[in-house]
């Protein structure tokens, strides 16, 4: 059974045809990382798989289920959730209440071990999660997202504003996240750091799929890919 | 004198409050301005006059005005406002004000355009004296609901789980339904209480200004102010808002009145230009 299998992807923003034909596959549990520049398309194809914004045209299977006509939040308790570029915080809560709203019952994942694992963010319970570090701020956005008990996280650009320190320590949480048997799906410019989580890589420009291939490939051919990543 | 020049202020301010917390949630949550949130006021207390006058009592009319006004906000949530939440802002605007219309019609239709009273409880229709001078027992009571609502949205809204997921869906609602919270059901629920607050601020209202057609509109354009005043979509803005023009309109009424008007405005500048998003910025 294929974790997310994406078929000809279309997406409009008004009038702009912002994905052209978006193809993506992970067959099997590990990561996928999707470059490309700025403007690619790479965000918006992680917001239409979660009907974010709303696909015109494609399919999209999680998991052997057909996503088209579910709302965010039934995906979300399908399983396949996503951290936001902007990290998604809520301003009036504090980090406390922003992993007590979320239904966990009988998950693998529960408040206790997520902080188990983010103990950095145990002392900061009653702070308002506004209030965090932007290193904090994306640990207490991958606790939310864990809490929903998830096969898939999307991540979009987990790295950005972060300094090169925070950067290593979460490359290793993901790394953690991933030997759970959660899948990822990252969108990030960092292409190094891509790199060292993912095992199949996929290019996106001018809205469409560009390459699809594993990480060895992708590194053979590195000289070739540049035009549509940008280093 | 200033005693009772400061609880008529507080009991203007908690009715106020009570529009403009309705609004300031449902803007919040679907970043509309429902113009119309006034004629739920002004239906309400409609309800109210019927439900007084057919079984004489008020507090069968208290209960049962606020419960019937949320059934119809729930109504109009389901046939116009869910398919509007991402229309243009100009047509939301004319919709919603093209609902002020309708409900004006409707009233004049139903209740005709005779201006009616509803007479206070038995329990609340005497004075009772604070400090030397008399003062309705009524107008305690509305200040009481006020204060009620308050403390119950309080507590609703800071110290149960349902009421941090409405607060991040205002907050978020794209990072909350990624997190599996239904914010359409969380919206339609909100959208209602906030619609049957306002049938109940139209019913305590009631026996001190009385029921007629267009009390809805001097009442709209007060609640807008707190809420841009307050800053929109902010809960604690709704408070201090209705209680900072509340007490403007009301002593200004007594001690200028030449430019009672006037102050209302000035407070919504200045408020604006120092400002820009409200006192209390999401």
């Amino acid at each position: 059974m294929s974790i997310l299998n994406i078929k000809n992807l279309n997406t409009y923003y008004g009038k702009s045809h912002i994905l052209q034909g978006v193809n993506l596959n992970l067959d099997k549990p590990g990561c996928l990382a999707l470059l490309g520049r700025n403007g690619a398309g790479k965000s918006t194809t992680l917001r239409s798989i979660v009907n974010l914004t709303k696909p015109s045209s494609g399919e999209i299977i999680f998991k052997d289920t057909k996503l088209k006509g579910l709302s965010t939040y039934q995906i979300a308790e399908k399983g396949l959730t996503m951290v936001p570029e902007n990290r998604g915080m809520f301003s009036s809560l504090t980090v406390i209440e922003s992993l007590n709203i979320i239904n966990n019952n009988n998950n693998k994942w529960n408040i206790e071990r997520v902080l188990e694992s983010f103990p950095q963010l145990k002392s900061k319970l009653q702070n308002n999660s506004i209030s965090l570090s932007g290193g904090e701020q994306q640990m207490l956005a991958i606790s939310k997202a864990l809490l929903t008990n998830p096969k898939l996280i999307l991540l979009d650009e987990p790295t950005q504003g972060l300094a090169p320190n925070i950067v290593l320590e979460l490359v290793e949480i993901l790394k953690r996240i991933l030997s759970e048997n959660i899948s990822l799906l990252i969108v990030e410019q960092n292409v190094n750091m891509a790199l060292e989580i993912a095992n199949e890589i996929s290019i996106i420009g001018k809205g469409e799929t560009k390459w699809n291939g594993t990480k060895n490939e992708f590194k053979k051919n590195i000289t070739y890919h540049k035009e549509w990543i940008g280093i | 004198m200033l005693l009772i020049q400061f609880l008529n202020a507080l009991q203007f301010s908690m009715t106020l409050f009570l529009l403009a917390v309705g609004l300031t949630i449902i803007f919040g949550l679907m970043k509309i301005v429902n113009l119309a949130h006034g004629s739920l006021y002004m239906i309400g207390a409609y309800i109210g006059l019927s439900i007084w006058s057919y079984f004489d009592s008020f507090w069968l009319a208290l209960i049962f005005s606020p419960l019937i006004t949320a059934l119809i906000g729930a109504f109009l949530y389901n046939i116009l406002f869910k398919h509007i939440q991402n229309a243009d802002p100009m047509k939301q605007v004319l919709l919603t004000f093209g609902l002020i219309y309708i409900g004006l019609d409707s009233v004049r239709l139903i209740w005709g355009t005779m201006s009616h009273s509803i007479s206070a409880p038995e329990l609340l229709s005497k004075s009772i004296i604070l400090i030397n001078d008399p003062y309705p027992s009524y107008r305690l009571f509305v200040i009481f609901v006020g204060i009620f609502v308050l403390f119950c949205l309080y507590f609703i809204l800071e110290k149960t789980v349902i009421g941090a997921k409405v607060r991040a869906s205002v907050d978020d609602p794209e990072a909350a339904r990624l997190l599996k919270i239904n914010t359409d059901k969380i919206l339609f629920y909100t959208f209602s209480l906030g619609c049957g607050l306002a049938g109940l601020a139209g019913i305590t209202v009631a026996p001190i200004l009385g029921v007629e057609p267009g009390m809805d509109m001097e009442v709209l354009v007060l609640t807008l102010i707190v809420v841009v005043v307050g800053g929109p979509g902010s809960l604690k803005g709704a408070i201090v808002g209705a209680l900072l023009i509340g007490f403007v309109d009301s002593f200004g009424k007594v001690y200028i009145p030449q430019l009672a008007q006037i102050i209302i405005y000035a407070v919504m500048a200045l408020t604006l230009l120092f400002r820009p998003d409200g006192l209390f910025k999401r």
